[in-house]
């Protein structure tokens, strides 16, 4: 049982959730999402009489095995959940609609208990704290659940929280997000549901990467960061539903979209103090082209190099995501696109900084060796490029990924991560352990 | 450049040496070399600086086109001002000022919000703490630059401390302060010249002596005939200091005025001054519209002070007077007096 399936139960549990917060209980909305739910508990449950799922300190656990990508994608809700006593949800084969109609309350917030003897049953754990993988989280993978969070608390409360933003940015810097590594490998997190969200998180990981890169010291990190994750909060003050998919738009569309820099710039403004108004400069202009076109119009100002910089993180992120209308390209194909641009829409000495930052395979590069295998590049230490074989020879998942020197090796072909069916990201904790490094772990 | 839009890239632009060995340096992560690291270096500047606030202010201010958004930007900008007054951040509060008023980037049709915004900002209670900081800065004169963009509205605030019972800080600071604004802006603090309360105009008169601007002489001058006598001190003194002690006419007028006090202060100015013009005038005066003995007396020991060539022959001329009567006779012997002195 993969965490796709298990993300896929959380993730319609968590929308259940929602739907009832914001809609009465008979409303369509409502309706829908149980229905999806159901859906969701006949996937997991597909093949065995129960499953349970355990609500750890930090994270998820399908059975004993740890959920390192939905434990950040339902921070919150495991937080709620956590905090409330809640340890453990055992979904039995067959739930019924009441009783997941039950559970998605108690993940709204509303009681903390189901009735005895249900389909759906809340602390009865089968599988004991002892037998769960331990293997802890990364620093960097908590924060950058804190992370989004913290965005998600912008668009439900209307209102720039200024300090979780800087806690955010701190914890990555303390967590190591400015080492290049781990950062390029949590990086290629993607969500089609909260597209923009992360695509915010991301784009402040490979800024903060490039910035320390480009000799920045913690301080200016520090505000790059800021501004790099709020980027798209205009966005958000927008709020036209239409602006958060990124799907293609309409005209009209696109001139809402034009707003948002000054938007975001604005909200920024307000909200932050002295020193921390970088971030407003960074959100205005991280649509100005370096020869000035974009928008909105500086009238021949050159955009600040912190904004220049993160309009590098911020297109090579876009390109790597899925669209609706495209599907993602390789990292490859999205340097290619930075280097075209270099010197007319993008500053050309952060595009060269970014490219020998990135090397040709930069960590979650996913690729099919010349003998079958399927590698991954993970963070390098020391200078060498190493790598974690996924699959082997003959296709198959390996469930332990196994650690791997590329020298020599010949790459046959460039994978997505859809293609090879794992997250980059998921195997940072085991390529950080596999590095010898665990940089924030508490 | 919206990574939307990227259409142009073609799916096929796939890495030149796919199915190549992985090279050497493709292999090792890849760093930065020195040169390219020194060009990024040279390219951002500090980022700590309060300049990226106000850049982002005069942008928005410019491109603003609704109409309530412009209003939240000028409730943001209130905002910023306020919260630097009370922070005592005077210089950042000026940077503020001068990002919205210096230089305008607003378009024309949005003044009204301005000005609403400008007197919302300009709120006494925001003032009170305004003085109050300037007048604990250090080192004194923090601030004119700030006092000097806030203008008018100030001054009246300035003027109206004069009045009141207990102005935040001693008054001479609310002075002090109005005279900052006059050195950007003369007029600003002439304005006030027809107050109908004395010791406004008289506080008025110091403040536009301390503005240091040729502009305020004439509306000194024009306080030189004021009905009350404190005024008219004042104006003397405030033309003294502006012209640097050249302002000899006015001083030697003020010698006949009805007010002792007056003619006492031009007295004291004119031993102070140092002009050439000295002798010759109180010579002139001497002659033709002499005053009460006493004073004659000593504006002929004021001649013989001066370290001037002409005082020789000055004394000898009021000396030599001859059938002289009252006042005349008291000048004569006073410079006879003053010329043995100097012989000796």
């Amino acid at each position: 049982m993969s965490e796709l399936v298990a993300r896929g139960f959380l993730r319609a549990l968590f929308h259940a959730g929602q739907c009832l917060l914001r809609h009465p209980p008979t409303h369509d909305a409502v309706e829908d999402a149980i229905t999806a739910l159901q859906r969701a508990a006949e996937v997991l449950t597909s093949g065995q009489p129960e499953v349970c799922l355990t609500v750890g300190k930090e994270a998820f656990f399908l059975g004993p095995r740890l959920l390192p990508h939905a434990s950040i994608e339902f921070h919150g809700m495991r937080r709620d959940l956590q905090q409330r006593g809640i340890d453990s949800i055992t979904v039995l084969r067959g739930a019924s609609r009441r009783d997941l109609t039950d559970l998605a309350a108690v993940a709204a917030g509303h009681g903390a208990d189901l009735p005895v003897g249900g389909t759906v049953r809340l602390n009865e754990r089968p599988v004991a704290f002892a037998q769960l993988e331990t293997r802890p989280l990364s620093g960097l993978r908590r924060t950058y659940a804190a992370s989004l969070d913290a965005l998600r608390a912008v668009s439900s409360g209307r209102r720039l929280e200024l300090e979780k933003v800087a806690g955010a940015v701190d914890g990555f810097l303390q967590g190591g997000a400015a080492d290049a590594g781990p950062s390029l490998m949590l990086a290629t997190l993607h969500n089609h549901d909260e597209a923009m969200f992360y695509h915010s998180v991301n784009v402040c990981l490979l800024s903060l990467a490039l910035g320390r890169a480009a000799g920045l010291g913690d301080d200016e990190l520090r505000r790059l960061g800021m501004g790099a994750l709020l980027i798209d909060i205009g966005r958000v003050v927008l709020d036209d539903p239409a602006l958060r998919l990124p799907g293609r738009l309409s005209n009209e569309d696109w001139g809402l979209v034009r707003l948002h820099p000054q938007e975001g710039a604005l909200a920024i403004l307000a909200a932050t103090g002295p020193g921390q108004e970088i971030a407003a400069q960074i959100v205005l202009e991280h649509h100005v082209r370096f020869d000035g076109g974009g928008y909105p119009d500086l009238e021949g100002r050159r955009p600040h190099f912190f904004s220049r910089l993160v309009a590098v993180a911020d297109t090579y992120d876009a390109v790597t995501g899925h669209r609706p209308h495209r599907p993602a390209r390789t990292p490859q194909q999205a340097t290619a696109i930075l280097l075209r641009g270099a010197g007319e829409a993008y500053d050309p000495d952060i595009v060269e900084a970014f490219n020998r930052m990135m090397g040709l395979y930069p960590p979650g590069s996913l690729l099919r060796l010349e003998g079958g295998e399927v590698v991954m590049v993970t963070a390098a230490a020391g200078g060498d490029r190493r790598a974690m074989v996924v699959r082997d020879r003959e296709g198959a998942l390996l469930e332990v990924p196994e650690p791997v020197d590329l020298a020599g090796s010949r790459v046959a072909e460039v994978l997505l991560p859809d293609e090879v069916g794992v997250p980059p990201a998921s195997l940072l904790e085991v390529a950080e352990a596999a590095a010898g490094s665990s940089p924030g772990r508490s | 450049m919206d990574p939307a839009a990227d259409l142009a890239a073609s799916p096929q632009d796939l890495p030149p040496d796919a199915g190549e060995p992985l090279r050497e340096e493709a292999a090792e992560v890849a760093s930065l070399d020195e040169a390219l690291v020194q060009r990024l270096a040279a390219q951002f500047s500090d980022t700590g600086s309060p300049d990226a606030g106000i850049t982002v202010l005069r942008d928005l201010l410019r491109i603003e086109t609704r109409r309530p958004r412009f209003h939240r930007l000028l409730r943001v900008w209130v905002g910023k001002v306020t919260s630097a007054v009370r922070a005592g951040d005077l210089a950042r509060a000026e940077a503020w000022m001068r990002g919205l008023l210096v230089a305008p980037t607003y378009p024309a049709e949005y003044a009204d919000l301005v000005a609403e915004a400008f007197d919302e900002v300009s709120d006494p209670q925001v003032l009170d703490d305004l003085v109050v900081r300037l007048a604990a800065a250090d080192p004194p004169g923090t601030g004119a630059g700030l006092v000097a963009v806030w203008g008018e509205r100030l001054a009246r605030y300035l003027v109206q401390g004069m009045v009141v019972e207990e102005p935040p800080v001693n008054r001479r600071y609310l002075v002090e302060f109005l005279s900052w604004i006059g050195r950007s802006d003369v007029r600003l603090v002439a304005a006030f010249v027809a107050d109908p309360r004395w010791f406004v105009v008289r506080n008025v008169a110091i403040a536009l002596g301390r503005t240091g601007r040729p502009q305020a002489v004439p509306p000194l001058e024009s306080l030189l005939t004021h009905p009350d006598h404190r005024v008219r001190v004042e104006a003397m003194r405030g033309l003294f200091a502006l012209r640097r002690g050249e302002a000899v006419a006015p001083l030697v007028g003020a010698l006949t005025d009805p007010e002792p006090r007056v003619r006492h202060a031009a007295v004291s100015l004119l031993r102070a001054s140092p002009s050439r013009e000295v002798v010759t005038a109180l010579v002139d005066l001497l002659e033709t519209r002499p005053p009460v003995a006493a004073e004659a007396r000593r504006l002929v020991e004021i001649i013989a002070e001066r370290s001037d060539p002409a005082v020789p022959a000055a004394l000898e001329r009021l000396a030599g007077r001859r059938r002289t009567m009252g006042t005349a006779r008291v000048v004569r012997d006073a410079a006879r007096q003053a010329l043995a002195g100097l012989r000796r």
